[in-house]
């Protein structure tokens, strides 16, 4: 339920990776958006970081080798797995999407993040990924199939 | 009470955590945003910076998430990870829209550590936002 309207959101979640992985090995999360039947939430971005066991940037900065995959309700939203060392590597640690995904009332997120290098994971990682998210009322959208029209008026 | 409108305010908060501080201590401060009953503010950004707080050095320890405290509220509604943020060469995050506080919400910004923290270190963080006029 949005304090504001719109609200900001960052939904954060870890992928605790143990050393010795073997490609395709994944680690699943799930967010919860807590957003009511009336609301809707847009991701515009997400972020990426992975560290070791302590915490820091030891042997985890080595291994990047990382796909991410982001399912709302039953669809993959890209369609495809995306390359989440890269993310980890930008200076700006943080990709946009072309367009916001929308998740609507009671469509699960579930970020998906696996190791695909055909070489075991060497060193215990935890990769961190953030969804740069915003929590707002449903509008109607006339004439245009339930989707935004972003300010076009039909 | 602003001196133009809408006015910059970037508002500056520091955490001292103790070395041995376990995961999930947590550390709040308060932000006095002094704003008038016919003004909000309107929190852009913000930036982080992780550094032993002995030598000012960057810290190897850097798993931390914040949560934004607005009146009664967290917005956003979770604790988020920042260590991205400090991570990154512009140590600053955008929200996707502002975080608006109003005449009298208490603005607090809470910092948890999600792994022990090993020595002294220093949270900075700053809230890049605008003070304006509400408009009706």
């Amino acid at each position: 339920m949005a304090n504001q309207n719109p609200q900001p959101e960052i939904y954060s979640t870890r992928h605790a990776f143990t050393a010795a992985a073997t490609q395709g090995t994944t680690v699943t999360q799930t967010v919860y958006t807590n957003q009511a039947n009336t609301e809707e939430v847009r991701v515009y971005a997400v972020s990426v970081q992975m560290i070791d066991t302590n915490g820091g940037l030891g042997a985890a900065t080595l291994y990047e080798d990382f796909n991410m995959r982001i399912q709302i309700g039953q669809s993959y939203v890209p369609f495809q797995p995306f390359d989440a060392g890269l993310i980890n590597h930008m200076g700006e640690k943080t990709l946009t999407f072309a367009t916001p995904m929308l998740v609507l009332f009671q469509q699960p997120i579930s970020v998906e993040i696996s190791w695909e290098n055909s070489t075991a994971l060497a060193a215990d990682t935890t990769v961190k990924v953030s969804l740069h998210a915003e929590l707002a009322l449903q509008t109607e959208y006339p004439h245009n199939n339930g989707q935004p029209n972003y300010g076009r008026n039909y | 009470m602003v001196n133009q409108d809408p006015q910059p305010e970037v508002f500056d908060t520091e955490f001292t955590f103790a070395a041995a501080a376990p995961a999930g201590s947590s550390i709040t401060n308060t932000i006095y945003t002094l704003q008038g009953q016919n003004e909000e503010v309107r929190i852009y950004a913000f930036t982080a910076q992780v550094t032993n707080a002995t030598n000012g050095v960057f810290t190897t320890m850097i798993d931390y998430d914040m949560e934004l405290v607005v009146g009664a509220n967290t917005v956003p509604s979770n604790p988020f990870d920042i260590s991205w943020v400090s991570q990154s060469d512009e140590l600053s995050c955008s929200f996707t829209v502002p975080a608006v506080v109003k005449f009298k919400q208490p603005l607090q910004v809470r910092i948890i550590p999600r792994t022990a923290v090993p020595a002294i270190t220093n949270v900075r963080i700053q809230l890049i936002g605008e003070t304006g006029v509400i408009k009706v």
